[in-house]
């Protein structure tokens, strides 16, 4: 985030805080699609990933005046997406729509290249066509494979660019922590694409 | 590029580190990266996986995404009708429409020899405020406001705000028209000009707390006290006067609004030019 881009958010949060509408929906236009991409990589699901974005901006909304500007709005706002999208994530799970799925960390070999998560094949269901439409890339596929913290950091930094310093603030958990999933996400993705290759 | 290609290759933590410019430049790591072809082959990899990564969800959005989302959330923001920006939103709305339009506040008189026209100065359109002199100072409950009071205040009754808000003002201005009560039954008659002294723990907190007021406030500021004036509506009046409270500061002006009350007269919306003086407490 350069700093322009943030001295324009502030303009913008500022105009939001006087009751200027346009402005929430100029953040909307500016961080929609990138809120988008971010939950559906952790969600790959389009549908949820829309809904969580729309409940993001309506946190926005209503919590304007919370926002106090200690941290960028980005970082604000992406800890909210990011947040709605694990409880999405695990509302799910518990409601077993990918009851098959172990994502545990176990999965996930200290090397960060064996993921042996089994999918489960539902691609004859109607209402799971299109997950499966989307989950046919193989780079996506690779991504959901990944534990949710490794996708976490990863989506962070190639979606929107940002620092280890601020994925560590947004996640709340150390730098070293932040570098060795980006890492290990990493290697498991670029193993993943040479094997397509 | 060198041909060096050696066994004392970073990890791939490290090499990660170096793709995203997050690794020490002068670090040993930094150097032999630049100049190993396998740790740039690791990296080239890492850059197709990048732009692969981008590209899949860059075309995950569909185009009409933005329009689409706005359009969501108006329809949402009009089905959930309290939703809404916050009270504080509101007052910054409501403070910024007074400000910015300049809306003049005209309050009916019955009887204009018992009136004072004061127009309120400080702001780039003045509003013109009616001030019924006449009235002894005192606390009143509404009904025992003289009537003129009553109509010059703007409504016919006093606006309960018990849920709204914890605090209700009765500024008495330069001139200590009116005093209000401690009873929380009496009703605060709001002078369209209040002053407050606050005392605070930290001038610096609350600059920060004052901060998101920059558009609408006028600022005087030295060591010892931060001055604001503003204009706002009396509800937000009392919705500032409860969230400075809230924060810890504390009032040192009793007679002036009081968050005791719950009851105030008048058009909650009628403009009050509020100044509040924020000192370090000692």
């Amino acid at each position: 985030m350069t700093e322009n881009a943030a001295e324009y958010d502030k303009k913008l949060i500022s105009r939001l805080k006087l009751g200027d509408k346009s402005s929430f929906d100029e953040l909307v236009v500016r961080y929609g699609a990138k809120a988008f991409q971010i939950s559906f990589g952790l969600l790959s699901n389009r549908f949820d990933a829309e809904e969580v974005v729309q409940d993001a901006f309506m946190k926005v909304y209503t919590n304007i005046e919370k926002f106090r500007g200690d941290s960028s709005f980005t970082t604000w706002f992406y800890r909210i997406v990011t947040n709605l999208s694990r409880n999405k994530y695990h509302w799910h799970r518990r409601r077993g729509r990918d009851e098959n799925v172990s994502i545990s960390d176990n999965r996930f070999s200290g090397d960060g290249v064996q993921l042996d998560l089994e999918i489960p094949d539902r691609a004859f269901e109607p209402d799971r066509l299109l997950e499966r439409i989307e989950a046919e890339s193989t780079l996506m596929d690779a991504i959901k494979k990944l534990p949710e913290k490794f996708r976490e950091v990863i989506l962070l930094r190639h979606i929107e660019d940002m620092s280890y310093r601020e994925i560590a603030g947004l996640l709340e958990c150390e730098l070293g922590t932040v570098k060795s999933r980006i890492a290990r996400a990493r290697e498991a993705l670029k193993f993943k694409f040479a094997q397509a290759r | 590029m060198n041909t060096n290609n050696n066994n004392n290759c970073p990890s791939f933590e490290e090499l990660s580190a170096y793709f995203d410019s997050e690794l020490d430049q002068f670090s040993l790591e930094y150097a032999h990266i630049q100049n190993c072809d396998k740790c740039q082959r690791e990296l080239d990899a890492y850059t197709k996986v990048s732009v692969m990564l981008k590209e899949e969800l860059s075309n995950s959005v569909p185009d009409d995404f933005s329009a689409h989302m706005i359009n969501s959330l108006k329809r949402r923001r009009k089905r959930d009708s309290s939703v809404d920006v916050s009270p504080f939103g509101f007052f910054f709305k409501v403070a910024a429409l007074l400000v910015l339009s300049g809306i003049i506040v005209v309050a009916l008189i019955p009887h204009k020899s018992n009136i004072v026209q004061q127009q309120v100065s400080d702001t780039k359109v003045a509003p013109l405020i009616f001030l019924d002199k006449l009235t002894p100072s005192g606390s009143y409950t509404h009904s025992q406001l003289p009537p003129s009071r009553r109509s010059a205040a703007g409504a016919s009754d006093s606006i309960d705000i018990t849920n709204m808000m914890q605090v209700s003002t009765g500024q008495m201005g330069d001139e200590n028209l009116y005093t209000s009560s401690e009873n929380k039954d009496s009703v605060a008659v709001i002078h369209p000009k209040v002053k407050q002294v606050w005392s605070v723990d930290s001038l610096k907190h609350a600059e920060m707390q004052f901060a998101q007021f920059a558009e609408v406030a006028k600022f005087a500021t030295n060591n010892s006290s931060i001055t604001m004036t503003l204009k706002l509506s009396k509800k937000n009046l009392a919705q500032f006067v409860r969230n400075c409270k809230e924060d810890g500061f504390r009032l040192l002006s009793p007679s002036q609004p009081q968050p005791e009350q719950t009851h105030f007269a008048g058009n909650k919306n009628d403009s009050v030019l509020y100044t509040a003086t924020f000192v370090q407490s000692e």
